[in-house]
């Protein structure tokens, strides 16, 4: 069989007309190429998988950093255990020297560890960051075009839109630079979609998180305009 | 303190052409979508599922032929993201019924055409989808068979086998919807 069957008239006549492809809204089209440009500078999901090494190199190792762990966990334990009890030591009875002051006979301190000192806790919103040392302090232009995608969406209205691309961010940007921003835009998609109570779960996170934010005084502001 | 950075000029458009990937994605951005739409997406998830395709297509770049045309190939991809998140869907809700929802500009004398679109997509929800793919991939997208069969890593004689049965199910399904619709 070289070729299948021609295609009955009746089903020819139907499917003729979808056969052109019909040009996106070009909101949709900017907000997708937007998102997929997001991507493409993102380093985390920029390399093709095709250049990748492969699974048992990562499994190999994965397994030397567990081995080298234990082997260094067991060291620490080693050097660190106590060790066995001796008895202090005292010191020795000697005759006091006519010219030396009578001392007491004293024990003498047995030097202990002295404990770690414990780094203050950064607050939350610092915290997040910790382990991203490579994290942008600067917000990238794939950052900033995505996020002002975002925002021309809940101006527009299209707060479902909104959320997508802000799904986007936390995907590309987890700990970017302008992940105030996003969080507020969040809080204002949702209160826009009428989902009221996780809105104000989103304003409370966002409280928490930026307690100085200047964009605490808009969540107040629609809050008041709700009443 | 970072508000003010999404008032300044946006970045040159030069900045998101540089990589291959992203500038045929952006080219063929419009049939993605229709792609996307023919298979059975959901019209609240062809968003999502466009950037599973690029993110599919990133990571099989070096493994496309540029001597062949690229639409077949980003067919294939769609296909296989679909298929995905069904497989993923599956536990969750039946089938939904699918809505129609025209991405593009739409003029309203154009109601008759988008009437018939969203009867051919209600007969094509009722092909399984490894047999619609076949369906749209030759009759609507004129896609060479032994093509298909390349693209969707298939024998030949299981492409033509598939595809009549897909033919013979989609005018099943349009005769069904055709008298429901005269029926009520």
């Amino acid at each position: 069989m070289k070729t299948p069957p021609p295609l009955p008239p009746d089903l020819e006549a139907l499917l003729a007309p979808h056969r052109t492809v019909l040009p996106l809204a070009p909101s949709v089209e900017a907000r997708a190429i937007a998102r997929a440009a997001a991507v493409a500078e993102s380093p985390q999901q920029g390399v093709a998988r095709a250049s990748s090494p492969p699974r048992w190199v990562f499994a190999a190792a994965a397994g030397l950093v567990l081995a080298l762990g234990a082997g260094a966990y067991a060291a620490r334990t080693w050097i660190a255990a106590p060790p066995p009890p001796v008895p202090a030591r005292v010191a020795p009875i000697a005759a006091p020297r006519p010219s030396e002051p009578h001392l007491p006979i004293v024990a003498a301190p047995v030097e202990t560890e002295a404990p770690e000192p414990i780094a203050p806790l950064a607050p939350p919103h610092v915290r997040r960051g910790v382990g991203k040392a490579s994290a942008p302090a600067v917000a990238t232009n794939a950052e900033l075009q995505l996020l002002r995608t975002a925002r021309q969406d809940v101006t527009r209205g299209d707060f479902a839109g909104a959320l997508a691309v802000i799904a986007e961010h936390v995907r590309s940007f987890r700990n970017g630079a302008l992940v105030e921003e996003r969080e507020a835009l969040r809080v204002k998609s949702l209160a826009g979609l009428g989902r009221q109570e996780e809105a104000q779960r989103a304003a409370a996170e966002f409280h928490r998180r930026f307690p100085h934010s200047v964009f605490l005084s808009t969540f107040e502001r629609m809050k008041e305009t709700d009443r | 303190m970072g508000s003010h950075l999404l008032l300044v000029a946006p970045p040159p458009a030069h900045m998101i052409r540089k990589d291959p990937v992203l500038e045929a994605y952006q080219q063929e951005i419009t049939y993605v979508f229709h792609a996307l739409r023919w298979l059975g997406a959901r019209p609240q998830e062809i968003e999502d599922l466009a950037q599973e395709v690029f993110i599919a297509l990133r990571r099989s770049w070096s493994h496309y032929d540029s001597s062949r045309p690229l639409r077949p190939y980003l067919f294939g991809v769609a296909f296989r993201v679909v298929s995905m998140q069904r497989r993923k869907r599956r536990h969750e809700v039946a089938f939904a019924r699918l809505e129609v929802r025209d991405w593009g500009p739409g003029p309203d004398d154009e109601l008759q055409a988008k009437q018939a679109r969203a009867m051919v997509l209600r007969a094509l929800e009722k092909i399984p989808l490894r047999r619609r793919a076949i369906l749209v991939m030759h009759d609507l997208e004129q896609v060479p068979v032994r093509q298909v069969a390349t693209t969707l890593s298939l024998p030949l004689f299981t492409v033509y086998s598939r595809l009549r049965k897909a033919r013979a199910e989609l005018q099943a399904a349009l005769r069904r919807i055709t008298k429901d619709g005269s029926g009520s």
